[in-house]
């Protein structure tokens, strides 16, 4: 079959006009062209630039590995919401998926509160967790065709009440010191889950590229209609996509309890909106059908960047939460802009 | 759904969120009989009211097929400010909190509309906005309402057993019943929500009306506010955070399609009340407390699932 990757070139009417240019000028060609989030690496510069004169100290490399190092968990989850946005949809339920996940691998893990020691096969539970609570909004979604949003606000909350479930009275805390070692070891100066992270995106990476689920997802989120009259089973990869987001949640909750050391209810307060905004701000389309894992993962760097710049310039911590939700709503409208037309109907 | 022609059109009249209520009530009544006393139905009605009154903005957007996630969080930033403010201003201040959190309501509707990116995301944005505003109003810590209570703690007395606060409830829904029933916005609303071109071609001026919704939602998330500092005497960062799901559970529950153009106030009324009396019911059968998300989580999709409807549009997103 032959597919277009970008059919949301219908909306840009940018884009024809720069075609005949980008013969001649290959580079302007590649920064123009959306297989590289030119916009999200513009302003990861321009943060730089400022930070340059508000507070060096940003930039120098101790910091660089500190925004390496939080980026990691919040950047695996954007892998895996990448795939449920491109198709259109969306995934609000990673808090939720985080808090089971967690409080299951740590209790699961050598720890204080259960005589249980699975060693590492802790971190496949922690996955298998989280990938059934995406199956379970999945196939909400795909087989009883209601709005993903709404679907996921309510696994959420289930995987919170798990969470609340396991909690008891104290936090579980992890003793199984190589289960922890995942967080503390460091190979060529970087801390393990940093090097899980680039693994997850790599993977990402080829899931995109190089597999008809990362090929349908570009056209499912391009035209359900087009893709379903074409043969594509957009059911069946819609809930794989949300699948996907869970188990690459539960691995994020896995990393994050092994580098705090307790399981925790609230271990993801707050990952929700630094990953839709970096989602977003990398120049992934809520409506579907354009963006990427690079996209993501730039977007989720530059989140990071912007909180640790925010902390550096000694902004409050309160005040962190209002500013991310204005990138959301500031990128969203950016991204979405050229899109707009009369009549057209948005819900 | 409805086997029969008569059922469906009870179905359709929202007959059946008060089915379910009544039976909840029995239920419950039949466990503890000590529930059916006048006393404890009128405490049940005045937990309920915050709820019921986040429902019913809520079931105005849902109704243009939109969904409000601020509301919640807009009702604890109006908490937080109305507590800071209550002592220095005194009772008018309550009025500026209401027309401030439905400006709020408005700037969410005027930015969704010129934009035109979807409202799950511009609210959940403006969830974010909201949340991080009442975490710097109150520095994180609740606050105490001590001077200036008495201009609100009256809406929690009882006159002859029934409590202030939900008969104002009641006369805001009866408010909104009339706008819907007695001028052409309830029918302009309900057209918006089953096809908004089609609306749109036949002169609705679409945009306002939405934008109206959602300073509706915005406006009663404040009297939600203003209620739930009445009630508690102190307000948090955090404290109507908790009945955004719930909130959104009544409207489903009461048979709102989320798809819109399908529900109305009545409903939402019978649904709140369902949801209000199963946090009731689930405490007194001795249920922890952790499976409330759970059940509200699977109740929202249960009746999503139930109530939409899936013979018009495609987009499933």
């Amino acid at each position: 079959m032959n597919v277009r990757l970008e059919p949301a070139r219908a909306h840009d009417r940018r884009t024809p006009g720069r075609t005949g240019h980008a013969v001649s000028r290959p580079v302007r060609s590649v920064l123009g062209s959306h297989t590289v989030p030119t916009p999200a690496l513009s302003v990861l510069a321009l943060i730089c630039l400022v930070m340059l004169f508000v507070n060096p100290a940003f930039l120098s490399p101790g910091n660089a590995g500190a925004v390496a190092e939080q980026s990691a968990v919040p950047a695996v989850l954007a892998v895996g919401l990448t795939f449920v946005i491109l198709m259109g949809g969306i995934d609000l339920s990673l808090e939720g998926i985080m808090a089971a996940a967690s409080m299951s691998t740590a209790l699961l893990v050598a720890n204080d509160h259960s005589g249980m020691n699975l060693g590492l096969w802790a971190i496949a539970v922690g996955c298998a967790v989280g990938a059934v609570l995406g199956l379970v909004a999945g196939t909400t979604v795909a087989l009883l065709r209601v709005p993903s949003f709404i679907v996921t606000i309510g696994t959420w909350q289930i995987g919170l009440g798990i969470a609340q479930l396991l909690f008891g009275e104290t936090p579980p805390r992890v003793t199984d010191e190589s289960f922890r070692g995942l967080a503390d070891s460091k190979a060529a100066g970087l801390p393990g889950i940093v090097w899980i992270a680039l693994l997850v995106v790599a993977l990402g990476l080829v899931l995109q590229h190089y597999t008809r689920f990362g090929r349908y997802a570009y056209v499912i989120g391009g035209s359900e209609e087009t893709a379903l009259l074409s043969g594509v089973p957009v059911r069946r990869y819609r809930a794989a996509s949300f699948v996907l987001a869970g188990a690459t949640a539960g691995l994020a909750a896995v990393m994050a309890t092994a580098r705090s050391g307790v399981g925790n209810v609230g271990i993801a307060t707050g990952l929700l909106f630094t990953t839709i905004a970096g989602v977003v701000i990398g120049g992934t389309f809520l409506t579907g059908g354009r963006g990427g894992v690079l996209h993501s993962l730039v977007g989720v760097i530059v989140m990071v960047a912007i909180g640790n710049a925010m902390v550096l310039a000694g902004i409050s911590s309160y005040v962190q939460q209002a500013v991310q939700g204005v990138i959301v709503v500031a990128a969203a409208s950016i991204t979405l802009w050229r899109a707009r037309e009369r009549m057209r109907v948005i819900k | 759904m409805a086997a029969t022609p008569r059922l469906r059109r009870l179905h359709e009249a929202g007959a059946a969120p008060l089915f379910v209520l009544v039976a909840l009530v029995v239920a419950v009544g039949a466990y503890d009989p000590s529930f059916l006393q006048p006393p404890s139905l009128a405490s049940l009605l005045e937990q309920a009211a915050p709820l019921t009154l986040l429902a019913l903005g809520q079931a105005m957007v849902v109704l243009t097929g939109r969904i409000d996630l601020a509301n919640a969080a807009l009702a604890s930033l109006a908490g937080v400010t109305l507590a800071h403010g209550l002592g220095t201003w005194g009772p008018a201040w309550i009025l500026v909190v209401v027309v401030g959190a439905t400006l709020c309501g408005l700037l969410v509707g005027v930015i969704h509309i010129t934009t035109q990116v979807p409202s799950f995301i511009i609210t959940l944005g403006f969830l974010g906005i909201f949340a991080g505003m009442s975490l710097s109003v109150s520095r994180a810590d609740s606050i105490l309402v001590v001077r200036g209570y008495g201009s609100i703690e009256w809406i929690f007395y009882r006159i002859f057993g029934v409590p202030l606060s939900y008969a104002a409830v009641l006369l805001v829904a009866l408010a909104l019943t009339a706008c819907m029933g007695a001028f052409p916005l309830g029918r302009r609303i309900r057209a918006i929500g089953l096809n908004e071109r089609a609306a749109a071609c036949s002169g609705i001026r679409t945009g306002w009306i939405v934008i109206a919704m959602f300073a509706t939602s915005g406006a009663l998330a404040g009297l939600a506010a203003v209620l739930q500092v009445a009630q508690l005497q102190s307000a948090g960062a955090t404290t109507s955070d908790a009945l955004l799901l719930p909130a959104i559970a009544a409207v489903i529950v009461g048979g709102t399609a989320i798809s819109g153009g399908v529900g109305g106030v009545g409903r939402t009324l019978c649904g709140a009340l369902v949801i209000a009396l199963l946090r009731v019911g689930l405490d007194l059968v001795g249920i922890d407390a952790a499976f409330q998300p759970i059940l509200y989580g699977g109740i929202v999709i249960l009746a999503i699932a139930a109530t939409a409807d899936r013979r018009r549009g495609t987009s499933v997103a």
